[in-house]
């Protein structure tokens, strides 16, 4: 599990130091950086087994994702691991002036008390080179290993109830994931089916529970599309071909009902049990707004089954992002995060449990009416306060 | 009749509320506690403040759950702004359901404080009278202290569950006048 996360010069990340928590949710007004640090979060576990210019998601080229755009400045990414072998471990990376390029300036690794430099590399992380290069022989061979097994395998979500809807066609890339946003859920539900009968089973059982109406999910064959798979991009190019259907059969009737004319919560709701019911599920889930297009009393369900992730699979960690009082409410202090924009820019970050004003109303408030009461400013600490804290 | 009864912490349900309760004339009633935090009550988004707000949320939440009447009750915590809003809440009239709210001053374990006779039965020797309760600034520690030189090694909770059943009711309402006297008439009022 990732315990801290530092990050310097990415966005308006100019130097923030977030500790994380299993679950962990970040708030904060628009443009407050919560996206960023998914992003940066994502970029640093993709390191481990992308070249540096795909495990920096979206659309961006050059110096866009540097703060101030300033092109000589590095971009310092570390964690920090609730590990025993490997305590840490962090990238130094500079981007370049124009093309979607980026280069490894230091990176390092942390045993106990002591960092380890390696030399310096290019365009990839010696991480990623002992994994394409296994004949490589390096005194920290074991040690880079253990730093992908500790970082590999992220999922982050935005997801989209129309792409969750879509037909999709098989593809040897695709396995056990969906796209960001969501396209791909039929598949995975097909993939789990076959992996594990009594898996799928569990998660339909889970599915029926929540919503009673609905007797059992249905894949039929039919015509689908095809998409690219890990597209850093983020966009979805749709191509037809022969793939899998998603189809709900309700209680009460022998029709059945295609996903596209599901409710985006059952959808929704189904895409995170999916998730749920994994055979191997993400070592780190990223999830933007989970709120969106679901009811606050479905909310509660969501966050549920992303807890169980937690508590059943102990190595996977889920961070979000959001704007739901509500969703705010089922979050300890500790685990909220609260993201704000200073006078010049930057991003200040203050922990719930830091905030004298929300720990003094706790025993009377939830947390997410301290936060929607208080606003962000008094919990972030007061104008002056803030002010001080960007100096 | 049932009562739901909506407070802060573990001391106050762990008995001494509800005792307080049936010594101001809940005797036949039947209690069920609830946080005040509970986090599946989210207060209604509009108009009044904070506290005023998370009252009237749990007045709904109690007709929803079919009680009889909501207790209510909060610390000061050095805000007085809090009664006011309370007191709104009391007197808010879009629900009929009966209710006592209030706000100790400034807090729950200051009531503990009020009759040094009860203090002395409950934790064994003899403790001397104490400063005006609602003027003390931390009730739970001199509690605490007060406990600590006891020879009966009760838990606090304990401590707070044997004074509300030995306290004399007239004596806390003199001496705590502005937090426990208000609170004490309301649920009379719902007993009667």
């Amino acid at each position: 599990m990732i315990k801290k996360l530092k990050v310097k010069n990415f966005k308006a990340l100019r130097d923030i130091e977030i500790e994380l928590t299993p679950i962990h949710v970040l708030i904060g007004p628009n443009d407050s950086g919560k996206t960023s640090i998914l992003d940066v979060l994502a970029a640093l576990c993709r390191s481990v087994d992308h070249q540096l210019n795909l495990a920096f998601l979206g659309s961006w080229k050059g110096k866009e994702l540097v703060w101030a755009g300033d092109s000589q400045l590095p971009v310092a990414v570390e964690a920090d691991f609730d590990d025993i072998k490997v305590t840490g471990y962090g990238i130094t990376v500079i981007f370049g002036t124009r093309e979607r390029k980026v280069a490894i300036q230091s990176e390092f690794f942390k045993e106990k008390e002591s960092t380890i430099k390696l030399d310096e590399s290019v365009s990839r992380t010696w991480v990623l080179h002992q994994l394409t290069h296994p004949e490589w022989s390096s005194p920290h061979s074991d040690k880079l290993k253990h730093v992908r097994k500790l970082l590999e395998d992220v999922h982050y979500y935005r997801l989209n109830p129309s792409f969750l809807a879509l037909p999709v066609a098989p593809d040897a890339k695709r396995h056990f994931r969906m796209e960001s946003n969501g396209f791909g859920l039929a598949l995975l539900l097909d993939e789990i089916l076959s992996f594990d009968r009594e898996r799928f089973d569990q998660l339909e059982g889970r599915l029926t529970k929540i919503f009673p109406h609905i007797k059992s999910i249905k894949l039929i064959q039919e015509e689908a599309f095809r998409a690219p798979v890990d597209n850093p991009d983020h966009v979805t190019m749709l191509n037809k071909a022969d793939g899998k259907g998603l189809y709900f059969q309700l209680k009460d009737s022998s029709q059945l009902i295609p996903a596209s004319q599901a409710s985006d919560g059952t959808l929704l709701v189904l895409a995170y049990l999916s998730i749920l019911y994994l055979p191997q599920p993400p070592r780190l889930l990223l999830i933007e707004e989970p709120e969106n297009g679901i009811h606050p009393k479905r909310l509660r369900d969501i966050l549920e089954i992303l807890r169980d992730l937690v508590h059943e699979q102990s190595h996977t960690q889920v961070v979000l992002t959001t704007h739901s009082p509500y969703a705010v409410d089922l979050f300890k202090p500790e685990e909220v995060t609260l993201c704000t924009k200073l006078d010049n820019g930057e991003i200040k970050t203050t922990r719930l449990s830091d905030s004298p004003s929300v720990l003094k109303q706790l025993n009377v408030f939830t947390l997410g009416e301290i936060w929607t009461s208080e606003g962000d400013e008094k919990i972030a600490g007061s104008e002056a306060q803030t002010e001080r804290a960007g100096e | 009749m049932r009562v739901l009864v909506v407070a802060e912490g573990k001391h106050e349900l762990s008995g001494a509320l509800e005792n307080l309760l049936k010594r101001l004339g809940s005797t036949s009633a039947s209690f069920e506690f609830d946080r005040i935090s509970n986090n599946t009550i989210h207060a209604v988004h509009g108009k009044g403040q904070g506290y005023f707000k998370r009252a009237v949320r749990w007045l709904k939440e109690a007709e929803e759950r079919g009680v009889n009447a909501l207790v209510l009750l909060i610390d000061e915590d050095g805000e007085s702004e809090r009664i006011e809003q309370i007191q709104s809440a009391q007197n808010y009239l879009l629900t009929q359901l009966p209710r006592a709210m209030g706000v100790a001053i400034r807090m729950f374990d200051a009531w503990m404080l009020a009759d040094e006779k009860a203090l002395t039965e409950v934790l064994g020797y003899r403790v001397n009278r104490q400063p005006d309760p609602e003027t003390i600034r931390n009730p739970k520690q001199i509690c605490a202290e007060l406990l600590e030189e006891s020879p009966a090694q009760i838990p606090q909770r304990e401590m707070y569950a044997g004074i509300s059943s030995n306290i004399d009711i007239d004596i806390l309402s003199d001496r705590c006048p502005l937090g426990f006297e208000p609170f004490a008439k309301y649920v009379k009022n719902l007993f009667l």
